[in-house]
This record gives structure tokens, sequence and C-alpha cells, in this order.
């Protein structure tokens, strides 16, 4: 190994550490989520995560038939997707800010993030 | 005018890279994150350029993909998309390297291992990039850390099969007849 080999290793470690810390500092100490999903680069509906006793599904239309996303207090799970790879579903369940379940076949974007005026906040 | 030898290894290169394109499919990846896998037929791409030039390392990153895709039955489908971007960003960004490691004197050549690593985090750029434009969000970048994370032990894994492989072509008096 060369010594720019070690510095191109270098380089990703801390463009990899950097990117995943820029993550982690944007959404630091947000308790009050919402899942927006997206389908086709457009905003398909947003559902407050912490909404007690949300647990139900949402079928998303995509360019290969319904999606269907599983909603209970705090995360979000792909239930079941047309799409050939099930990516999206082995991700899981997502609750942190900033975390997606991606489904390219299906064109659609499942990402958290903070809610913007939540009560639950301000109170606090 | 191409020669006949030059024409035959081309061609058994991209038998390879193809092979390697589908063994690679078949390996089970412990991570639901699409797109992290061992990139195998990075080897012949790699190795292409080591041995030849730019212009045949890309046609047979091309021919790979496109014949890849075409026996796995998702030729023109997302995957396709996803493994052609990778291929031609991996390749062009490995030949940079390699140019500028030949061109540039003062000490600042890449070994086989940090042009392997280097094609594995373009290959990944390459393919994160496609994705966030086919599904119009960016929001796939989340899995950014992990795919640059994910580059450097598949980048010198590769690379070190690439070294061995050289190692034998050498020992075994194949180049000799294929280097012009």
């Amino acid at each position: 190994m060369t010594k720019p080999d070690k510095l191109l290793i270098g380089l990703l470690l801390a463009l990899a550490i950097l990117s995943y810390l820029i993550y982690f500092l944007l959404y630091q100490g947000d308790s009050s989520l919402t899942a927006k999903i997206v389908t086709d680069g457009s905003i398909f509906t947003e559902i407050d995560l912490n909404h007690p006793g949300a647990n139900h599904l949402i079928n998303i239309p995509g360019p290969l038939g319904n999606s269907v996303a599983e909603v209970k207090p705090g995360a979000i799970r792909m239930k079941s997707s047309p799409c050939p790879d099930h990516y999206c579903m082995e991700t899981g369940w997502i609750n942190r800010p900033g975390a997606v379940i991606v489904c390219v076949p299906n064109q659609i974007v499942i990402e958290i993030v903070p809610s913007k005026n939540s009560v639950d906040t301000i109170a606090r | 005018m191409v020669s006949t030898r030059k024409l035959t290894t081309i061609a058994v290169l991209v038998a390879l890279a193809i092979v390697l394109h589908l063994f690679e499919a078949l390996i089970p990846i412990p991570f639901p994150i699409p797109g992290v896998k061992l990139g195998l037929a990075n080897i012949v791409t790699l190795l292409a350029l080591v041995l030849f030039d730019f212009k045949t390392a890309l046609t047979i990153a091309f021919m790979r993909t496109v014949l890849g895709s075409l026996l796995s039955g998702t030729l023109f489908n997302i995957a396709f998309f996803l493994s052609f971007s990778g291929a031609i960003t991996a390749t062009c960004v490995m030949a940079i390297l390699l140019y500028l490691g030949k061109s540039l004197n003062f000490h600042f050549r890449f070994s086989l291992l940090g042009l392997s690593v280097a094609g594995a985090a373009a290959h990944n750029l390459g393919q994160l990039a496609m994705a966030a434009l086919l599904i119009k969000h960016s929001g796939i970048f989340y899995y950014l850390p992990v795919m640059l994370l994910s580059s450097i032990p598949t980048g010198i894994l590769t690379g070190l099969l690439l070294r061995e492989l050289l190692k034998h072509l050498k020992a075994s008096g194949q180049l000799d007849e294929i280097s012009f």
C-alpha cells in the first residue's frame, strides 16, 4: 500500500464519519416525528408519528402497483411492496429523524423528519 | 486496427466480467442496503485499465453491464441503470487516478489497492446519484456513510485479488503475449 493509497482511505473514512455526523447533529434532540412519504418526487402524504394509537396501514401507489406502509407510534416500515428485490421491506422499522426507506423500483421514499410546529415540543 | 490477439483478450475479459457480475448477484448480503456488494466485476475493469487503456476498459464495463443484465433479465430496468452508472463512474475515476499517477512523477502513485478502493467508492457514489435521479429525491444519500465505509474493505479485497491475479499472469508468461 502506497502513501496516496493510505491518504485516499483516510479521506474516505473522514467523509463517511463527517456525513454520518451531519445527519446525527442535524436531527439531534427532536422527539416529535413526522413521516413524509414521497412518490415520484412529490409529497404523497405526511403522517404524525406521535399520535397515540396511530397503528394503521397506508396504501402508496407507484409505477409497479401499491406498496403498503405500516405505522405505529414513533415508527414506520414498508410492510409489502411489489418491487422485485424488497430492499425497502428489509430496511424494517425506522424511528430516527433523517432515516429513510427507499424503494427505487416503485419510486417511493419514506423519510422521517422532525415535526414543524408540534404542540409537544412547545409544551416541553 | 485492433489486433486479433487484443480482440480475443477483450472478449475473454468481457466474458469473465459477465460471469463475475452474475455470480455476485448470488452472494447474499447481510445489509438491507441496495448496492452494497463485493464489486468482483470491477477486478476485470481495473485489469483492462492496467493492461490496455481507458477506452478498452470502458468498452468492457459497458458490455459487461449490458450483457450481464440481458442474461439476468434486468436489461433497462432499475437494477441495470444502477449498475451501469456505477460501473461507468468507477472506470472513469480509476482511469483518472491511474493517469495522474503516471503523469505526475512526484510519488503520487496509487497501488492496485488504492485504485480498487477508489473504484469501489466511485461505483457506490455513481449508483447513489443515479438512484437519487430515478426517485427524484435526495433522501437516499442517508446511505452515503455506509456506502463510503463499505467501499474500503470491498475495494481492498478486490484489489488484493487483482494483485494475485496479475502475479500469476506474469509468472505464467501470459502477459508477455498480451502487452503491446
